[in-house]
């Protein structure tokens, strides 16, 4: 868009113009405002002020008309109660009031009557008799009872619009017509002076009005802005128009009779003189915004002038003449500025002689920077700079490169494209720098590769220069070429490893499976081995009591041969006999014993036996379970010098799994005998059970030699033994940690004190929160 | 930047101001043209009850419109005049409402000052659009003149049928005022000939101008003079009321009847217990138990303080009927054409229907005084 400059001396008059509208504006609205509503405040005040003579005028001549009828009365009625014919014919003759006279009877009838500058007798004939109590003069009879005055009426006798003043007598009223076409006269007079002056009676119908005219029409003004309302005001003031003239007026109400008076002004009037006043102040405000303008004119020419000096000064700085003009002038402000050129002038040359400083040294520095090639380029790419580094890298000459292309001397078409494409990039300011790498041609044919960056800078004559620095990269891409290569051999071998590691991987997971299942399977050679030392402890224990009854049963059976031989022999005594029978006594007793033993023991086994491979739940007692379970191990630990001490109350009653709560029990008992003592050490073992609210705390403990503080750590991980080849599976305490913790729902903690015993505490629940059969075996994996 | 954008409001407030001047000046002087609706009629004077109600019924029909946007928007401005029953003065009048570019003249109310300025108007082309005006010399004409009335003819054959037939009587003597003998004298002769024809004698029939009452006496003593069992009154209320004296305090058991012209208010109010059981035929139906007039009526006696009896009314249908045609056609020199195609527009006392020369067809409704009230006889 073009910008469109104005003058200084035309913006200043616009701003001036501008700024005097201001007050012109708030004057107006002054005016408007305050000035118009006090003007007609103003003249509401002349107009009551005039109204209200006129009211006292009207009055003053009624009241003399009135005084005149008195007169009249005293003199011509007197003491008589009728008026004397002849002196009312004089009174209307002489009056300059009153039009006619009558009297009236109690009907309305008129009696009497007298016209001026009329022929009595006709007149009498005409209108004596006439019946005028249906007219608006007779319509309120109560007004007839004191003198008063009428509204306006169309008089039957004069036939104009006429007022009366009644007077009642003692048997007629008098009736004193007055036309109203002499009050006219009264407001015509007034009206002169530029206001129009009207009589209104009480019903509003017009009475005087400076055209006579009118006043006759009974022209009804109810319609007037002081009649509106529901009560009227004793003054008020009001726009109006009439006859198709619009008025600005005064209505005052008088007392007696109860008339308006109406002073109004034509608004045309009024307004001219608000025009007037207007147009004075319009004329002011005009001449002194002219005059402002003139002045502002000249004024501008004067600045106009000396900022063409310092324009001029400003020129010959921006052309690099130095010349030190000085403005003369008594303005500081210009004074500044010119002082402020001078010295722009001075600082601008210093810095230009900086700058060619700062100048050749870029040049130096860009010509004997070694190995980067610096070029310069118009946006067409015509080589316009050529460094010493240019003509290394590229063979070719600052002379045989400047003006021509890089597609004429180093580039083939494909990265002259490229070369293009980047230009045109930075050209079009979409990206401040573009870099690249390109492959070129040396002067001497060989092949090299160049990476450098393009960017723009401003040049001399306002437009874009394009610089390129570029190194050379030939042997660097060489250098890349083979770390590519040994990447690739790199990336090759560690696939090879990597197939290697899964191979092995594979094989370890094998092998753990493996391992999984040798595991499970010790653990149900562990338990057959309990199971067989089980058997091999009962059957121990069953040999003594069988064998006593045995051998008891064998003995009786000797003496009871004994006997019998004696018997068929006749060579039976009686004490014999007795010796046999108390031996056969004792046998029986013997064999009895032991075979009740030998069943006790039969059914403690059976119930070990059955807790153990079925793993049922039941409700149980926890002492005598681990009673049974002492008594199977009884053939086991007897053979160690250790003494087992069990005190468990009797109450507490568990909900839960007897086999797997034997086996631990079974297992840590066995555990304590086999570890915790030196082979020939003699100690204790003690089992101590305690109820804690839904669970019971189980504690067996020995006075043992301890575990070790590293071992203690370890003593239920899986193949743990410090009996390794001496017949130690290492799997009895991992086996009681599993049944524990995921049979029986509780936990299993160790303590230990090395030399002087271990503790093997263990929490679980009365009721289990386990199903009622577990897969023991599983469990125990 | 800061500095620059103060100054551009600065300058936009300045203009911004000197618009709304600007606007507020042409809306000021933007309104509408008014219609200016001229009007002649006898103000002042003893004809005056007709011409003061029925200006004040133009006023009403105007002012009313006015109140309620005027027509299409336009206001009505009202010029007055007063012919005081002078046929000069009529013209006169007529002259300044050209001048004064009236786009309708209502008006005049008296035939004799029609006859003065039917002429003019056919010759300026303007309206004139009759008030009370009866007289037979204007019927059947194809002119600018429009009237809300027809012609003496039918109503004065009306009351003599009433006059012969329902009450008997058969001899008469009538009166009219020469003043306006282009109305009085041609009802009289209607009358007159229709009373006749039904077998009915004159016994005289007088001439007069008004506004000499001296002569009312012997015009009283002359009509009784032949002992007529009715005498016909064609004069002003004024004059009736005044005659109407003379000639019962002469022979208080002669009937009395008038025309419609003196059937105004004033007749009651000036004639007394003298014009009791006159028969006054008049132009609308003073005991309409109408709605719409009674509204009228009371609209009318709150304004103006007086009853708008038939002048009134007529005054105010035919205003009304005027502002309708301007509502449908906007160009006053085209009203007679709009009028004369509606033919029928909506009055107060029921539809006004024009005959194709511009009258309207009325009936009159017979009524005589009764305790100074105008009571509804017969409609005819």
């Amino acid at each position: 868009m073009m910008q469109r400059y104005r003058p200084l001396g035309s913006e200043l008059l616009r701003q001036l113009a501008a700024v005097a509208s201001i007050p012109i504006l708030v004057t107006a609205i002054f005016f408007i405002w305050q000035l118009y509503p006090q003007l007609k405040t103003n003249v509401a005040n002349e107009q009551q002020a005039l109204a209200g003579i006129i009211v006292e005028q009207s009055l003053q001549y009624l009241e003399t008309a009135e005084e005149q009828v008195h007169f009249f009365i005293d003199f011509a009625v007197g003491d008589s109660k009728k008026p004397n014919e002849h002196a009312i014919e004089q009174f209307v003759q002489q009056s300059a009031y009153f039009d006619t006279i009558y009297l009236l009877d109690y009907f309305g009838t008129i009696k009497k009557i007298s016209i001026r500058n009329a022929n009595q007798n006709i007149i009498e004939a005409v209108y004596t008799g006439m019946d005028i109590s249906r007219s608006l003069l007779y319509q309120d009879p109560e007004r007839l009872q004191h003198n008063n005055w009428s509204d306006v009426f169309l008089s039957v006798v004069t036939g104009r619009l006429s007022i009366a003043y009644m007077v009642p007598l003692e048997d007629y009223t008098l009736v004193a017509e007055l036309a109203i076409n002499r009050l006219p006269q009264l407001s015509q007079s007034l009206s002169d002076r530029g206001s129009l002056v009207m009589i209104l009676d009480e019903q509003a119908q017009l009475i005087a009005h400076p055209n006579p005219d009118l006043s006759q029409q009974q022209i009804n003004l109810s319609n007037l802005p002081f009649f509106q309302g529901p009560e009227q005001a004793k003054v008020s003031s009001n726009e109006f128009t009439l006859e198709g003239i619009d008025y600005f007026g005064t209505a005052i109400k008088a007392e007696s009779p109860p008339w308006y008076v109406v002073v109004a002004q034509d608004e045309r009037i009024f307004f001219a003189r608000l025009y007037e006043i207007l147009r004075n102040w319009l004329i002011s405000m005009f001449v002194i915004v002219l005059l402002a303008m003139v002045i502002s004119y000249r004024r501008s020419r004067q600045l106009s002038a000396r900022f063409q000096v310092l324009t001029q000064l400003a020129r010959s700085v921006a052309r690099g003449e130095y010349d030190k003009t000085v403005l003369k002038t008594d303005i500081r402000e210009f004074r500044d500025l010119s002082d402020s050129l001078t010295t722009m002038a001075d600082a601008i040359q210093k810095r230009e002689s900086i700058l060619q400083t700062q100048e050749q040294q870029l040049r130096n520095t860009l010509e004997s920077a070694p190995n980067v090639a610096v070029q310069w380029y118009d946006s067409r790419g015509t080589i316009g700079y050529w460094n010493d580094a240019s003509e290394q890298i590229f063979g070719y000459t600052r002379e045989e490169a400047i003006g021509k292309r890089l597609n004429q001397l180093i580039f083939d078409p494909q990265p002259t494209a490229e070369f293009n494409t980047r230009l045109d990039k930075v050209a079009s300011h979409d990206v401040k720098n573009q870099e690249f790498d390109l492959p070129f041609h040396h002067k001497s044919g060989r092949d090299g590769h160049i990476r450098g960056a393009i960017f723009s800078i401003p040049s001399r004559d306002g437009s874009d220069l394009y610089v390129c620095m570029a190194t050379d990269v030939t042997k660097q891409r060489l250098a890349e070429g083979s770390i590519r290569e040994l990447n690739a051999e790199l990336e090759q071998r560690v696939d090879e490893r990597t197939q290697a590691l899964k191979r092995t991987n594979d094989e370890l997971k094998e092998t753990l499976e493996t391992l999984n299942n040798t595991m499970a399977q010790l653990v149900q050679s562990e338990k057959l081995a309990a199971l067989g030392s089980l058997v091999a402890g009962v059957a121990h224990e069953l040999n003594t009591p069988i064998g006593n009854a045995l051998m008891a049963v064998s003995t009786l059976n000797d003496f009871t041969g004994k006997i019998r031989s004696d018997l068929q022999a006749g060579t039976i005594r009686r004490s014999e006999l007795e010796c046999f029978l108390d031996d056969a006594d004792s046998a029986s007793g013997i064999a009895n014993r032991n075979l009740e033993k030998a069943s006790e023991l039969i059914t403690s086994f059976k119930q070990v036996a059955v807790d153990q491979s079925s793993s049922q739940r039941r409700r149980f007692s926890l002492a005598d379970l681990t009673n049974e379970i002492l008594m199977t191990l009884l053939p086991q630990t007897k053979k160690y010098p250790i003494k087992i001490h069990e005190s468990i109350p009797k109450d507490i009653e568990l909900d839960s799994f007897p086999g797997p709560l034997g086996q631990v029990i079974s297992n840590l008992v066995l555990n304590a005998v086999t570890h915790a003592f030196e082979p020939g050490q003699s100690g204790t073992i003690r089992i101590h059970a305690q109820r804690q609210e839904t669970r019971v705390h189980l504690t067996i403990e020995d006075t043992g030699c301890g575990i070790d503080e590293t071992a203690i750590g370890k003593v239920f991980d899986p193949f743990f033994t410090t009996r390794l080849g001496q017949g130690g599976s290492g799997l009895g305490l991992h086996i009681v940690h599993n049944i524990v913790a995921d049979v029986l729902g509780g936990q299993i903690q160790v303590t230990s004190t090395p030399g002087q015993g271990s503790c093997f505490s263990i929490q679980i629940p009365l009721k289990s929160p386990a199903l009622d059969t577990i897969d023991i075996q599983s469990q125990a994996n | 930047m800061k500095k620059g954008s103060a100054n551009r409001a600065v300058k936009r407030c300045t203009l911004m101001a000197w618009g709304l001047i600007l606007f507020v000046y042409l809306v000021g002087c933007g309104e509408s043209e008014p219609y200016t609706f001229g009007f002649i009629g006898g103000l002042s004077g003893r004809v005056s009850d007709l011409g003061g109600p029925a200006r004040n019924g133009v006023l009403l029909a105007v002012e009313e419109t006015n109140r309620t946007g005027g027509i299409n928007g336009r206001r009505i401005e009202v010029i007055i005049k007063d012919d005081k029953q002078d046929p000069a003065l009529a013209r006169k009048a007529f002259h300044e409402l050209l001048e004064e570019e009236a786009d309708v003249i209502l008006g005049p109310t008296t035939s004799a000052m029609a006859m003065a300025i039917v002429d003019l108007a056919n010759q300026a082309n303007i309206l004139l659009m009759g008030i009370t005006i009866s007289t037979n010399e204007l019927t059947g004409l194809d002119d600018q003149f429009l009237r809300g009335l027809s012609s003496t003819e039918s109503y004065a054959a009306k009351l003599a049928d009433y006059l012969y037939y329902q009450m008997g009587l058969r001899r008469f003597a009538s009166v009219y005022d020469q003043k306006n003998k282009s109305y009085a004298k041609g009802w009289s002769d209607d009358f007159n000939r229709r009373f006749q024809e039904n077998g009915g004698k004159r016994t005289a029939m007088i001439g007069f101008a008004s506004g000499k009452p001296t002569e009312l006496i012997g015009v009283a003593e002359r009509l009784l003079e032949d002992a007529p069992d009715v005498i016909i009154l064609a004069t002003n209320s004024v004059d009736a009321a005044l005659l109407a004296k003379l000639i019962r305090s002469r022979d208080p058991d002669v009937f009395l009847a008038t025309s419609e012209w003196a059937g105004t208010e004033r007749l009651i109010e000036l004639g007394g217990r003298h014009v009791e059981n006159a028969i006054v035929p008049q132009y609308l139906d003073r005991d309409s138990q109408n709605q719409a007039y009674r509204d009228f009526r009371t609209r009318f006696l709150e304004r103006f303080n007086q009853e708008p009896g038939f002048p009134g009314l007529i005054a105010y249908n035919m205003t009304r009927v005027i502002i309708a045609s301007l509502h449908q056609n906007p160009d006053p020199r085209k009203l007679k054409e709009t009028i004369l195609t509606q033919k029928v527009f909506p009055g107060i006392q029921g539809d006004l229907q024009f005959d194709p020369y511009g009258e309207l067809k009325t009936k009159t409704y017979i009524t005589q005084i009764r305790s100074g009230k105008f009571v509804v006889q017969a409609a005819q």
